[in-house]
């Protein structure tokens, strides 16, 4: 049997930058399968593993996808001008390490003599070592993704540290969730959707294709206790679960906000309401799908987003899968 | 095909007026379509029927539309205040003669005489607030027989062969497209195909989801005029694609990550068929394939293009090989056996 870790473990040896997830997918499938769960791909390759019930429809979603690199140019010298796969922050590509899905490792530097309030991503580049158009592109075609080379760490106090917290974790989270329900009557429709970096794509499809009920969102969410976020938010790491209030493209059905609050106190699961002023998730696109979809979410607070070193403490991840896993062995929620 | 698009790009389509162009596609096409229809937005949806049935559906898609004006206001001295449709440069738009509303009233968009304006003005592109037509009325009255505020406006610029390959026009953005979906109507084709002619591409792709709702597709085919940016003032990746450099299949753009499979099998197709074929090493703009490939269950969605050169502009530039190219490319992938574009 996995353990949650495990399960986080395994998704860190796969790489799925947006419009790249396959690998991603067949992981996560043949751990749903090895459990007994079925499983397909839709036509953006959005997995949606299902686990029937004979009660309401439920859509759980996760998205798969990171951001990443894509590569649009080689040049003369064997340099890849590229653009962004998602939110990438110029001020975290500086000299970093990258590494393209076949393998080919490479950092991301700078056009020099240039002032760093003047770097965009269009006067950066990828270094692969090459010496010419050649020789770069017997590694790198335009239209190769890459993303940044790193792997899970533990820190101290239980702490992690790794890039694509978001969204390894909402994805760990309900994988690991559904492989152990024990009593669920609900009808599950667990989507691990693609695309989420670059508009909440993939879980418009899947959410169509479920025309479920109700919908839960597992992502992660902005950490205000690090330096500088004064004023921003409450949400903290060690503080507990997520519950979303709501987020730039979807204010939480009080339904379902009121049923986690209700759940988490039930169960003494820590947990923090986590209001989102900059940012969205997949449930942005779900609850406006098909009639509406009444839509919540669960998130892990997370520090320095989208950076190579986001960290994120493991009690909140499983406070968070604690808290999906009660919800839907005890149908909290209601509609 | 150069005499499809002649005939295409002399007609108008501002967004939401696009009558004109589908008036003569559905005429165009009436002896070969199997059945034509206009959805309630304006689409016209031509679906022809092949030696074979496909087991899924495939629509192919260009939009009819193109950048314009819409008239705001009748001054009282007889100019009239406007409106960009969609994206239009205001620095190609200054001193460019138009054409405004279906009774194609001419006029220009003037600016004072540089004798007129300081250093510091010439150094900023005017305000929208700032620039108006004149259609020559000297008073409201007079304006107001010829124009009402809800007219459309386009540039007026004919079409020309600037040397044997390369044509100048305006909407090249996207009569291209329209002119291969023609000329591949009029073809028999291998399998049931529906051809979507869309509305409203350049004010945020409108039509094509209503187009993809009703068709409901499970594969998709947008093909469209693209940036080229193969002039002096660009280098390396900032070119974007060439002119020449034949059709440009669809990576991924500012709306969608197009198909990889699909993206891979137009990629072997051409290099098989020896078909010139090229990437943009830019990711901007968008086209229908950015409401086609999320609508409903969602489709798997690939797109061919024609690289232009000065798009949105009066005077768009493009090169008739590259045309041939994706109507070559085109027309190999409808034929493709159908299996083959589901492995």
């Amino acid at each position: 049997m996995y353990s949650l870790k495990d399960v986080l473990k395994k998704l860190y040896k796969t790489k799925s930058p947006s419009g790249f997830e396959g690998e991603t997918a067949s992981v996560i499938a043949e751990i749903a399968e090895s459990a007994g769960l079925s499983c397909e791909l839709d036509a953006l390759g959005n997995l949606i593993v299902r686990r029937p019930g004979v009660g309401k429809k439920v859509l759980i979603d996760a998205h798969m996808d990171t951001t990443g690199f894509l590569a649009t140019y080689v040049d003369e010298k064997g340099f890849i001008r590229f653009d962004a796969l998602g939110g990438l922050s110029v001020a975290e590509l500086h000299n970093t390490p990258i590494v393209f899905l076949n393998g080919t490792r490479g950092t991301v530097s700078y056009e020099q003599k240039t002032e760093i309030k003047d770097r965009k991503i269009s006067s950066m580049f990828i270094d692969i070592g090459a010496d010419s158009a050649e020789s770069a592109k017997k590694h790198v075609l335009p239209g190769d993704a890459a993303i940044f080379a790193g792997e899970l760490c533990e820190l101290s106090e239980n702490r992690i540290c790794a890039p694509y917290l978001d969204n390894r974790l909402g994805c760990a989270i309900a994988l690991y969730t559904i492989i152990n329900l024990k009593n669920c009557e609900y009808d599950i429709y667990a989507v691990f959707s693609v695309q989420e970096e670059v508009g909440c794509r993939g879980a418009r499809t899947a959410a169509y294709l479920s025309d479920a009920d109700f919908a839960i969102v597992l992502d992660v969410t902005d950490s205000c206790d690090s330096p500088g976020f004064d004023g921003y938010g409450e949400t903290k790491l060690s503080g507990g679960t997520a519950i979303k209030i709501m987020d730039k493209a979807v204010i939480a059905h009080p339904t379902i906000v009121s049923a986690m609050i209700e759940c988490a106190e039930k169960n003494k699961i820590p947990y923090q309401r986590d209001i989102v002023t900059a940012g969205g998730t997949d449930g942005g696109s779900i609850h406006l799908t098909q009639k509406g979809i009444p839509t919540g979410g669960i998130s892990v607070p997370v520090r320095y987003m989208h950076s190579p070193c986001e960290i994120a403490d493991m009690s909140d991840v499983e406070n968070s899968a604690k808290l999906l896993s009660e919800l839907l062995e005890t149908q909290a929620i209601i509609f | 095909m150069t005499e499809k698009l002649n005939k295409l790009c002399s007609l108008t389509g501002s967004s939401g007026f696009e009558d004109e162009v589908r008036n003569y596609i559905r005429e165009h096409v009436a002896d070969y379509a199997d059945e034509i229809r206009e959805d309630s937005i304006g689409n016209l949806i031509v679906f022809k029927k092949g030696a074979n049935r496909r087991k899924k559906k495939l629509m192919v898609c260009a939009h009819m539309d193109e950048v314009g004006m819409i008239i705001k206001e009748v001054t009282a001295d007889g100019y009239l205040k406007f409106d960009f449709v969609g994206g239009v440069d205001r620095r190609v738009a200054i001193g460019k003669r138009v054409l405004v509303g279906d009774k194609k009233i001419p006029g220009l968009i003037g600016l004072r005489a540089i004798h007129l304006t300081t250093k510091e003005e010439r150094k900023k592109t005017p305000k929208l607030s700032e620039l108006c037509i004149d259609i020559g009325c000297e008073k409201k009255p007079s304006a107001e027989k010829l124009v009402s505020p809800g007219d459309y406006a386009i540039f007026d610029s004919d079409v020309k062969m600037l040397s044997e390959h390369r044509i100048k026009a305006r909407a090249i953005d996207d009569r291209a497209g329209c002119a291969v979906m023609l000329k591949l109507l009029e073809e028999d084709l291998a399998y049931d195909t529906y051809f979507a002619f869309t509305v409203q591409e350049e004010v945020g792709c409108r039509g094509a989801v209503s187009a993809s709702y009703s068709v409901e597709p499970d594969l998709a085919l947008v093909i469209e005029g693209t940036t080229a940016a193969d002039i002096p003032s660009s280098e390396g990746a900032g070119r974007v694609c060439s002119l020449a450099n034949g059709a440009v299949i669809g990576c991924m753009d500012g709306s969608t990550i197009y198909d990889k499979k699909l993206f891979e099998f137009l990629r072997r197709l051409a290099e098989e068929k020896g078909i010139k074929w090229q990437m943009k090493s830019k990711v901007a703009g968008g086209t229908d394939a950015g409401k086609i490939h999320i609508s409903k269950k969602g489709v798997r969605t690939t797109s061919l293009s024609v690289p232009t050169r000065y798009i949105h502009s009066p005077s768009c530039v493009a090169d008739t090989r590259d045309m041939e190219a994706v109507l070559m490319l085109a027309r190999e992938f409808i034929n493709s056996e159908e299996e083959k574009l589901y492995v």
